[in-house]
C-alpha cells in the first residue's frame, strides 16, 4: 500500500514539472525578408490609367520608408520612393494604423503585396491603400489595420540614410512628387512672424520663399507635436516630402527638426535678374605681380542690370567641387558697362590707379594664377558664362593664361556656358593649343575697367 | 457502572454500555471487514473483524447513536436505548452506496468562472456536498449561465475551514481558488442554508459552509482519481491518502492534484493548476486532538473576455481576444496566477456537551492578474472598435463597405494578438522605450486568522453557541513589470495625462520593478456571534446576535503627479462595527412535515472595495454616513413523504444604502476622461420563490423539478457621483475639482445583473440496483439581465459637451426604447450525467461521466453595456447604426461540454 502511494505521487510529482513551461516564450523575429519584388514603383506608376484600380496581379513591390508619425504631423500615411537616394518614384500609402513609425521606421526597406490594394491619384499625388466611394467616386482610403501584416512586410535590412533630392524652387515642373527632397536658402515670410506651424486641430499651410520670389506652402498638422512651436525667422534648409495640390507643390515634413534656418535673412530689396548680356571679358595674372591679378566683367546689354544673387565661382586646377565664390550681389553693372573684382585691391589701386569696385581676396576668382577655371552663375543656380573646363587643369591646355592674361574677343555679345576658346585671346607661358606664348606685365599689357565689344 | 457529571446543576449522567453486532452485506449476506464502529460525538472507534463481528464499549448520556461506517456503504446510524448493559443488534445490514454522486465529483466550477471580478459562478463551490434538492440543481444545471442563488452577491456566503474564517477581507467573497483540486480533503463539511442557524458563525444571507478538515474523520485508505474534460482543464490527476484514525494517536491525510490544459472551451485560455496538501493530528486524549494542515493551491489560467455581438458573429463564441501564437505557444495576455498557501493549527475538545474549536491560521502570498499595456502606441487588442468592420460600416464620410469587408477578413485571419508586431514596435522605438509591455496587477499579503467556536449543550433542550474570529491582514498592491517584450527599458509615465507615477523614484524601469502604482492596505475584522438554539418536540426557536467591526487603511508608496497631496503616505484609518440579529421559529407537527420562518437584520459593512474609490491612485474613499445594511426574511416549507420530498421556500431581501464603482473611459456631456463612477446610496430588493422536489414513484425512478422565481431589482435612484484627475494631458479635466455630483441617476426598477432571475429544472433519474444511474435534466433559464450604462441615465447626458447645453432635438420615443432594460433572450439546456461502480477485492472503481448543454445551444449568459457613450447625440448615432461600435459585450455560454471522472479508492 505504501508502495503503490509512493509510486502515485512520484508520478504526480513528475507530470507536475513537465507540464509547467513557466514564462520561457521564444522571442519572434522582428523583419521579415520572405517576398521577392517583381515590379518597380516607377513600373506601377506607368501603368496607372487615370482611375482609382484594385490591383488582381500577384506583383510585389519595394519601397523605402521616407515619412514618420512620430511627431504627429502624419496620420494614417507612409511615404515610401523606389530608391534610398535616386529615387524616380513616390507613393502614399494609406493605412489605418496610428504610430505607424513604430512598425515601419523612416529609412527602412519595406516590400509590398500588390494584390488586394487599391492604386489611385490624389491630386496629382500617387496612393496605395484601400478604396471607399464618395457619391460613385472611388478614392483610395486606408487599409483596415488588420490588413497591414498581409500587404507590407518590413525588411531586416539596416536602415540607410535616405539621400534628399535638392530642388530649387523656380525648377519645380518636372519634379516627382511623393519623393523626399532638400531646399535650402528658404526663409518664412516676414508676415507669418510670430505665428506657429499650425493652428489647433486644423491643417494650416506655411508659405516658404527663397530669395527670388518664388515660393512653395509648408503644409503641417494642426494635430502635430510641434504645431504651436513659432515659426522661425532666420533661413535656411528644409527637407521634406513633396506633395502635389494639382499645379503646385507642397512640402509635408516628418519633424520640427526637418526646418533648419541657421543663415541671415534674403536680402530685401528688387527681385534678381537674370541676364546672358554680362559675360567675363578679362582675367589677369600678370607675369610681373602676382598681387594685381584681377578678373573683369562687361555688360554687352543696353540696361545696367543689379547684379543680386549673382556669383563668380573658381573651380582650382582639375577640381570638379567648387574651390570658392565671389558674391556680386552688392554690384550692379552698367550697360556697356565692366565690373572689376580685383584680387588685392590696394595692390591693384597702385598699380592700375583706380579702386576696383570689389576684392576678391586670396585665392578667389580674382586671384587666378592661370590654370584655374571659372563660372559666372545666375541667381537662380544657371550658369551663364564659363572659362576654361571644370575638371581640366588649365596648364598647357586652350584655357591656360598663366602669367598672361585671357581676354574676351570682341563681338561675344552673349554669355556661353560652355567654354568655347575660339571666343577668348589666351596669352601665356607655355603657347600650346593655339594660345599665344606672350606673358603680360602690368599694367601696360592690360584693360582693366574697358572693353572694346 | 454509572458515571455522573459530579457537581453538574443539571443532574445528567453517563451510562456504560455494550453493544454487539454483526455486520454483513445487503446482497451477498457474509458479514463485512473492516467496517468502521463509533458512538457519534465520541472519537472512540473499532473496526469489525472478517466475520464482520464487533463488540463496542462506550458511554453516551442521551441521544446516543451508533455509526457504522464503510466506504462503498451507505453509513448506518443507529439509535441505542442506553438503558441496558449489553445491547446485542444481531445482523446489521449494510447495502453498497450509489456511484460516487454527483456532489462528490463536482469540478469546481470557481474553476470556470470567465468573469474578470471573481464570485460570479463560484457560489458553485459554496452548494457542493449539500443534499438540497434546488441547490443541487442549482450547482450542476443553473451554474452554466452564472445563477447565483437569491440573486445575492458570493460574499454572502461564508466559508470556514475548520472554524476559521476564509472569505477574503478585501472584497468579503470565498476564496475557492485557494483549496482548488483538492476536493478530496474538502468534501466532509457542515452546511447552513441561508437563515437556518449555525453552530460555527453567524453566517451571511446565503448561510454558510464550515469544512471540516481532521485526518482522523477522513475515509481511511487512498483514492486515485482522473479526470477529462473540456470546460476549463482538459486533464485532472489527483491523489489522495488518509491513515485514518489508527491504533495510535497520530493520523494523517495528504492529498496531490495537477490539473492542466493547452486551452479550455474557450480558445486560449490556458490552464495550468497543481496543489499540495498535507496534514496531520495528534490525539491527545479521547476528547481532545490537536491537528495542523498546510496546503497550497498554485492556479495560473489564461483568461478569455466579454465580447460584441460584432465579434461574436465574427469568429463565434469560444473567441478570446487575449491571446496569441507566440512561435508555437499559445500566449495569452491576461493571466491571473494564484499562489496563497495557508497553515492552521486547530485544537478541538469534544464532550457531550461541550464542544471547543480554537483555531489559528497563517496565510500568504500573491494573487496578480496579468495583462499588457500600451504606451504611445496603438491599441493591440484585436476588439478595438477602430478594427472591426463596424467602424468602416459607421463611417459617414462616404462608402466603406470594401474597407468593413477587409477588415472582416483580416479579423479572421488575424484576430488574435499580434506578439511579433509588439516586438517589433519595441525594437524600433526611436526613444528607446517600450512601446508594449506585459505586466501585472499584485496583491501580495500575508494575513493572520484567528478564532474560538464553544458549542454548549445546556440541556436536552436546549443549545448555546458562541464564537469569536479575528483576522489582520497586511497586503502590498502594486503593479509589476513582467516582460519588457525586446524593449531596453519602460518610462513610469501616465500616457494619457503624460504625467510621473513615482515621483521619488526613477522613470526609467526595467523587468520585476514596480511601476504605476504601489500601496498597502492594512485591514482587521473582528466577529463575534452568540446564539441560543431550542429545540422541543414541535416547535424549535433560535436568536442569534452577532457584532462586527473592521479597520482599514491605506499606505501610499508611491507620490504620483495626478495626486500630489493625497497619494503617498498613511492615510487616515476607518473604523465601522455593527450589530446584527437573526432568528427563527419552526414547526413540525410530524416526522413529514416542518416550517419555518426565520428573518435577519444585519449590517453590510464596506469592505476595501467599496470604501476606496481608486486606492491605487489615491486615498480618496466614499464617506458612509448611514452604513448599508441587509434584512432578510424567509419561510420554508420541508416534507418528507414516502415518495415526494423537498422544500419550497419565499424569500425577501431588502439591502439599504450600499455603493458599487466602476472604472471606464467615457465621452460624457461635461466632457471625456477616465473616470470612476461612484454609485452610492442604493437600495435593492431581491425576492422570490425556491422550490425544490423530488418524486419517487419507483424505487428506481426518480423525478425532479426545481427552480427559482425571482425578482431582484433597485428600488430607488442612487446618487451618482463622478471622479478624475485634473491633469491636462490630452484630456481637459471635466471640472477643475476633479469629482462631480451628478445629481442621482434613474435607475429605480431596473434589474441587477444576477444571472437568470427565473430558473426551472426537471429532471428524471434512474438508479439501478446493479449501482449505475442516469439522469437527464431540462433548464429554463430567464430573465437575465446585463449590467447597465449608468450615466445615460442621468442628467448630465443630455449636456453638448462642447457647448455645455441641453441638446435641444431629442427624439423621445426612440431614446425611451434604447433604454429600456431587456433581459438576454431565454435558454434551454439539457444535461446528462450518469456514472457506475465496481466493488473488486475491496477497491472501488467509480466512473462519473457529464454532458452538459448537449444541444450545443448558443447562448449569453452575462455581460455588460458599454459605458463610452455618455452623452445624447453620440449615443443615439451609436443605436441607430445597423453596426454600433460600442454596443453591450456579452459573456457567452459554454456550448456542449463534457466531464468524465474515473476514480479508484482502496
Amino acid at each position: 500500500m505504501r508502495v503503490q502511494w509512493l509510486i502515485i505521487s512520484t508520478l504526480l510529482a513528475c507530470v507536475c514539472m513537465a507540464c509547467n513551461r513557466g514564462n520561457n516564450y521564444e522571442k519572434p523575429m522582428v523583419c521579415l525578408d520572405s517576398w521577392s519584388p517583381n515590379i518597380a514603383l516607377n513600373e506601377l506608376q506607368s501603368l496607372y490609367q487615370d482611375e482609382t484600380t484594385s490591383i488582381e496581379e500577384e506583383w510585389i513591390t519595394e519601397g523605402w520608408v521616407i515619412s514618420s508619425d512620430q511627431e504627429g504631423n502624419f496620420f494614417g500615411s507612409i511615404y515610401i520612393q523606389d530608391h534610398p537616394s535616386i529615387p524616380s518614384a513616390g507613393f502614399e500609402l494609406l493605412i489605418d494604423l496610428p504610430d505607424t513609425h513604430l512598425f515601419f521606421p523612416p529609412g527602412r526597406r519595406v516590400l509590398i503585396r500588390l494584390k488586394g490594394l487599391y492604386i489611385g491619384k490624389s491630386r496629382g499625388n500617387f496612393q496605395l491603400g484601400s478604396v471607399y466611394s464618395f457619391f460613385d467616386q472611388q478614392n483610395v482610403g486606408r487599409l483596415p489595420a488588420n490588413k497591414v501584416e498581409e500587404h507590407i512586410q518590413l525588411t531586416c535590412e539596416e536602415p540607410t540614410s535616405i539621400v534628399p533630392r535638392a530642388i530649387r524652387l523656380n525648377k519645380l515642373e518636372g519634379e516627382k512628387a511623393g519623393i523626399y527632397i532638400e531646399i535650402d536658402s528658404v526663409q518664412f515670410p516676414e508676415e507669418l512672424w510670430g505665428h506657429p506651424f499650425a493652428e489647433p486641430e486644423e491643417e494650416t499651410s506655411r508659405q516658404l520663399e527663397d530669395c527670388y520670389g518664388n515660393t512653395i506652402e509648408l503644409l503641417n498638422s494642426g494635430y502635430a507635436d510641434f504645431a504651436t512651436s513659432i515659426l522661425p525667422e532666420g533661413s535656411g534648409r528644409v527637407r521634406g516630402i513633396l506633395t502635389r495640390v494639382g499645379d503646385a507643390f507642397n512640402i509635408l515634413i516628418s519633424k520640427r527638426s526637418d526646418v533648419q534656418f541657421s543663415s541671415e535673412r534674403c536680402p530685401s530689396g528688387p527681385d534678381p535678374v537674370s541676364s546672358t548680356s554680362v559675360i567675363i571679358s578679362e582675367i589677369a595674372d600678370p607675369d610681373n605681380n602676382n598681387e594685381a591679378r584681377f578678373v573683369e566683367l562687361y555688360n554687352t546689354g543696353e540696361e545696367e542690370l543689379p547684379l543680386l544673387g549673382w556669383k563668380l565661382e573658381r573651380y582650382t586646377n582639375d577640381n570638379l567641387n567648387l574651390s570658392s565664390v565671389i558674391d556680386l550681389s552688392e554690384l550692379s553693372i552698367k550697360a556697356k558697362g565692366t565690373i572689376v573684382i580685383a584680387s588685392n585691391a590696394v595692390v591693384f589701386e597702385e598699380v592700375f590707379g583706380f579702386t576696383p569696385q570689389l576684392e576678391g581676396g586670396k585665392n578667389s576668382a580674382a586671384d587666378s594664377n592661370g590654370d584655374d577655371n571659372l563660372v559666372l552663375r545666375d541667381p537662380f543656380g544657371l550658369a551663364l558664362d564659363v572659362f576654361g573646363r571644370i575638371g581640366e587643369d588649365g596648364s598647357n591646355t586652350d584655357h591656360e593664361f598663366e602669367d598672361g592674361k585671357a581676354e574676351r574677343q570682341s563681338g561675344i555679345t552673349q554669355g556661353n556656358p560652355i567654354y568655347d576658346p575660339s571666343e577668348w585671346m589666351l596669352y601665356n607661358d607655355t603657347g600650346l593649343s593655339g594660345t599665344l606664348n606672350q606673358p603680360m606685365f602690368a599694367p601696360v599689357d592690360f584693360s582693366p575697367g574697358g572693353h572694346i565689344n | 457502572m454509572l458515571s455522573c457529571i459530579l457537581g453538574s446543576t443539571w443532574a445528567v449522567c453517563a451510562q456504560t454500555f455494550t453493544v454487539k453486532g454483526t455486520v454483513v452485506d445487503e446482497k451477498q449476506r457474509t458479514g463485512i471487514k473492516g467496517v468502521q464502529v463509533y458512538l457519534e460525538g465520541n472519537l472512540q472507534r473499532l473496526t469489525t473483524s472478517s466475520n464482520g463481528q464487533f463488540e463496542f464499549i462506550g458511554d453516551c448520556a442521551s441521544d446516543c447513536f451508533l455509526v457504522l461506517e464503510k466506504m462503498g456503504y451507505t453509513r448506518l446510524r443507529l439509535p441505542i436505548d442506553p438503558s441496558g448493559e449489553i445491547i446485542e443488534l444481531g445482523l446489521i445490514i449494510l447495502s453498497r452506496k450509489y456511484p460516487v454522486e454527483k456532489r462528490d465529483v463536482l469540478l469546481n466550477l470557481s474553476e470556470s468562472d470567465l468573469n474578470e471580478e471573481d464570485g460570479v459562478s463560484d457560489v458553485v463551490g459554496f452548494l457542493q456536498g449539500s443534499r438540497d434538492i434546488f441547490l443541487n440543481r442549482a450547482a450542476f444545471d443553473f451554474s452554466q449561465s452564472f445563477f447565483r442563488v437569491r440573486g445575492y452577491d458570493s460574499s454572502e456566503g461564508q466559508v470556514q475551514i475548520n472554524g476559521l474564517p476564509m472569505n477574503s477581507i478585501i472584497d468579503g467573497r470565498p476564496q475557492w481558488n485557494n483549496w482548488g483540486g483538492l476536493n478530496d480533503v474538502m468534501r466532509y463539511a457542515t452546511h447552513s442554508l441561508n437563515l437556518e442557524a449555525s453552530r460555527t458563525s453567524f453566517e451571511g444571507l446565503m448561510g454558510g459552509v464550515n469544512y471540516r478538515v481532521r485526518p482522523s474523520q477522513m475515509r481511511p485508505g487512498t483514492r486515485l482519481t482522473t479526470s477529462f474534460s473540456n470546460r476549463s482543464y482538459a486533464t485532472r490527476l489527483m491523489a489522495t491518502h488518509a491513515s485514518g484514525k489508527g491504533e495510535g494517536n497520530l493520523s494523517f491525510a495528504c492529498s496531490l492534484s495537477r490539473r492542466w490544459a493547452k486551452e479550455g472551451y474557450i480558445r486560449g485560455t490556458t490552464y495550468n493548476a497543481y496543489s499540495f496538501f498535507g496534514s496531520l493530528e495528534l490525539e491527545l486524549n479521547p476528547y481532545s486532538s490537536l491537528f495542523a494542515l498546510a496546503m497550497l493551491a498554485y492556479n495560473r489560467r489564461g483568461r478569455s473576455s466579454p465580447i460584441t455581438q460584432e465579434v461574436f458573429n465574427l469568429a463565434g463564441r469560444t473567441y478570446n481576444p487575449n491571446w496569441g501564437k507566440q512561435g508555437d505557444r499559445i500566449r495569452n495576455a491576461r493571466e491571473r496566477v494564484i499562489s496563497e498557501p495557508v497553515f492552521t493549527i486547530n485544537y478541538q475538545l469534544t464532550k457531550e456537551r461541550f464542544r471547543l474549536r480554537i483555531g489559528l491560521g497563517y496565510q500568504f502570498g500573491n494573487i496578480s492578474s496579468s495583462r499588457l499595456g500600451y504606451f504611445q502606441a496603438p491599441n493591440p487588442d484585436p476588439t478595438y472598435y477602430r478594427y472591426l468592420p463596424s467602424f468602416y460600416f459607421n463611417n459617414r464620410f462616404g462608402d466603406y463597405a470594401i474597407n468593413a469587408q477587409k477588415a472582416s477578413e483580416g479579423f479572421l485571419s488575424g484576430g488574435q494578438l499580434g506578439w511579433e508586431k509588439l516586438y517589433r514596435a519595441n525594437t524600433n522605438n526611436p526613444a528607446a522605450k517600450a512601446s508594449y509591455i506585459t505586466y501585472s496587477d499584485v496583491a501580495e499579503g500575508r494575513q493572520i486568522t484567528g478564532s474560538a467556536i464553544a458549542n454548549l449543550k445546556l440541556n436536552q433542550l436546549i443549545n448555546l453557541d458562541a464564537g469569536i474570529s479575528y483576522r489582520t491582514r497586511n497586503t502590498e498592491n502594486f503593479a509589476r513589470i513582467d516582460d519588457l517584450l525586446g524593449a531596453a527599458v519602460h518610462l513610469d509615465i501616465e500616457p494619457f495625462s503624460d504625467t510621473q507615477n513615482d515621483i521619488n523614484a526613477q522613470t526609467e524601469k526595467g523587468v520585476g520593478d514596480r511601476f504605476s502604482y504601489a500601496y498597502l492596505l492594512e485591514a482587521r475584522v473582528l466577529n463575534t456571534f452568540i446564539q441560543l438554539h431550542l429545540q422541543q418536540k414541535k416547535w424549535t426557536t433560535f436568536i442569534t446576535a452577532g457584532w462586527e467591526s473592521t479597520e482599514y487603511q491605506r499606505e501610499g508608496l508611491f507620490l504620483n503627479a495626478r495626486y500630489p497631496d493625497e497619494s503617498f503616505g498613511q492615510g487616515p484609518r476607518f473604523n465601522y462595527a455593527g450589530f446584527g440579529l437573526k432568528a427563527g421559529v419552526g414547526y413540525r407537527p410530524n416526522a413529514r412535515i416542518q416550517f419555518n420562518l426565520r428573518a435577519a437584520l444585519k449590517p453590510r459593512l464596506p469592505t476595501p472595495k467599496n470604501l476606496y474609490i481608486n486606492p491605487r491612485d489615491n486615498q480618496k474613499s466614499l464617506s458612509y454616513d448611514i452604513l448599508p445594511t441587509a434584512r432578510s426574511i424567509e419561510m420554508n416549507t420541508l416534507f418528507r413523504f414516502p415518495v415526494l420530498t423537498g422544500r419550497i421556500s419565499a424569500y425577501s431581501t431588502w439591502f439599504r444604502n450600499t455603493s458599487e464603482i466602476g472604472f471606464y473611459f467615457t465621452d460624457s456631456g461635461l466632457g471625456s476622461d477616465f473616470v470612476q463612477e461612484v454609485l452610492s446610496g442604493i437600495d435593492s430588493w431581491n425576492r422570490g420563490l425556491e422550490f425544490g422536489l423530488e418524486f419517487k414513484p419507483s424505487s428506481t425512478v426518480s423525478l425532479s423539478l426545481a427552480g427559482n422565481i425571482g425578482s431582484y431589482q433597485i428600488v430607488n435612484n442612487p446618487r451618482t457621483e463622478l471622479y478624475f484627475d485634473v491633469t491636462e494631458g490630452e484630456q481637459n479635466p471635466i471640472h477643475a475639482s476633479g469629482e462631480i455630483d451628478l445629481g442621482s441617476a434613474n435607475l429605480k426598477g431596473i434589474y441587477t445583473a444576477r444571472g437568470p432571475q427565473q430558473a426551472v429544472s426537471f429532471g428524471v433519474t434512474y438508479r439501478d440496483p446493479d449501482y449505475w444511474f442516469v439522469s437527464a435534466t431540462i433548464n429554463k433559464l430567464s430573465r437575465n439581465f446585463i449590467d447597465i450604462s449608468v450615466l445615460p441615465r442621468t442628467a448630465s447626458f443630455y449636456l453638448n459637451p462642447e457647448t455645455g447645453e441641453p441638446y435641444v432635438e431629442i427624439d423621445r420615443d426612440f431614446l425611451e426604447k434604447s433604454l429600456i432594460q431587456k433581459p438576454l433572450p431565454e435558454v434551454y439546456l439539457f444535461n446528462l450525467v450518469g456514472g457506475k461502480s465496481w466493488l473488486l477485492n475491496g477497491w472501488y472503481l467509480g466512473i462519473f461521466a457529464s454532458v452538459n448543454n448537449l444541444f450545443d445551444t448558443a447562448f449569453r449568459s452575462g455581460g455588460f453595456e458599454q459605458s463610452r457613450n455618455a452623452h445624447y447625440a453620440q449615443f443615439i448615432k451609436d443605436k441607430r447604426s445597423a453596426t454600433p461600435a460600442f454596443s453591450p459585450k456579452y459573456w457567452y455560454g459554454y456550448g456542449r461540454t463534457y466531464f468524465l471522472n474515473l476514480s479508484l479508492s482502496f
